[in-house]
């Protein structure tokens, strides 16, 4: 079923605390700023990449087969169908700021890797690890235990446990 | 589930205008490169003039079915938020029916719901998601029960 609320409205994914978090300064934040829902969004999504939510969101996390920690973030506009991403982003903490930058300052949709680096560092934003003693100690205990599990298939030596 | 989760956030503001997006850091063990659903239109979330979806789970299924502009297309076509969402979860789950994904919608009038993928013993069965307006006045917490095959 569906619940009619009053307007503004924020609806968001998970409910741990720092979920729940983004969710509130979303919701502070178009209190005091009628009509930015695009702004509550960014303070939303901020907010998880700086709490790190559950290390699934922000730097930090999710490590990748390198150790690497890269962003993936989208901010749409439906009004008018405004829209900018990074995907990919490295070595950037703020990657829901860097697709909003490509939103307002760009003509692109979607910007990828290296290359999205050196565009938010043309912005303003500051070129920094992403790592973490937690997302090191996540990458080692991958690599102790023989790299399981992972993403690869139908390749050998037999890259997946069964 | 703690591997694959993103905030996905849809705001409808005080005139009803749409906004949504995603922030994550993908999957963890991912190969270098790879880019999930979140900054993909239509799949980590969309949002139009009728409504907005976001949604968060296995990413490199879920991109093949643009789930968030499925609930909102569905949105425009009359449903709730929650009929939408659920129509997208089963339009995935015909393929991948143990996939984790689950999808919070709203539209312009301020009405919001989610849905979740039902998985086998030991994956989510129930999903819970955050819901701020004048009516609760803060960020309350909505449980919801993950649905499968046997749902309408």
């Amino acid at each position: 079923c569906s619940y009619a609320a009053n307007l503004p409205l924020i609806v968001s994914t998970w409910a741990n605390p720092g979920f729940r978090s983004a969710s509130q300064n979303a919701w502070d934040f178009i209190k005091v700023n009628n009509g930015q829902g695009l702004g509550a969004l960014v303070e939303g999504l901020v907010t998880c990449q700086t709490l790190q939510c559950d290390t699934t969101v922000g730097y930090g996390g999710s490590p990748d087969e390198d150790g690497e920690t890269t962003l993936d973030a989208l901010v749409m506009d439906g009004t008018n169908h405004q829209m900018g991403a990074v995907g990919a982003l490295r070595r950037v903490k703020d990657a829901a700021r860097v697709a909003w930058a490509v939103m307002n300052y760009t003509q692109h949709s979607l910007l990828v890797g290296d290359q999205a680096t050196a565009f938010a560092v043309k912005m303003g934003f500051i070129n920094e690890s992403l790592t973490t003693n937690v997302s090191i100690k996540l990458h080692k205990d991958w690599l102790d235990n023989k790299c399981q599990p992972n993403f690869w298939q139908i390749i050998y030596p037999a890259q997946k446990n069964p | 589930p703690s591997n694959h989760d993103t905030l996905g956030m849809v705001v409808i503001d005080i005139n009803g205008g749409v906004s949504a997006g995603t922030s994550t850091n993908g999957a963890r063990n991912k190969i270098p490169g790879r880019v999930g659903d979140s900054p993909i239109p239509g799949a980590g979330a969309f949002a139009d003039e009728t409504g907005g979806a976001a949604e968060t789970g296995d990413g490199d299924v879920m991109m093949r079915f643009l789930p968030s502009y499925l609930t909102v297309e569905k949105m425009r076509d009359g449903c709730t938020p929650t009929e939408a969402a659920q129509i997208a979860i089963l339009r995935v789950r015909k393929f991948f029916p143990t996939y984790m994904g689950a999808i919070v919608a709203a539209n312009k009038n301020g009405d919001y719901g989610a849905a979740c993928n039902k998985q086998q013993a030991n994956g989510m069965t129930t999903f819970s998601y955050c819901v701020a307006s004048s009516a609760t006045n803060n960020a309350t917490i909505v449980t919801i029960n993950c649905i499968d095959d046997s749902t309408p």
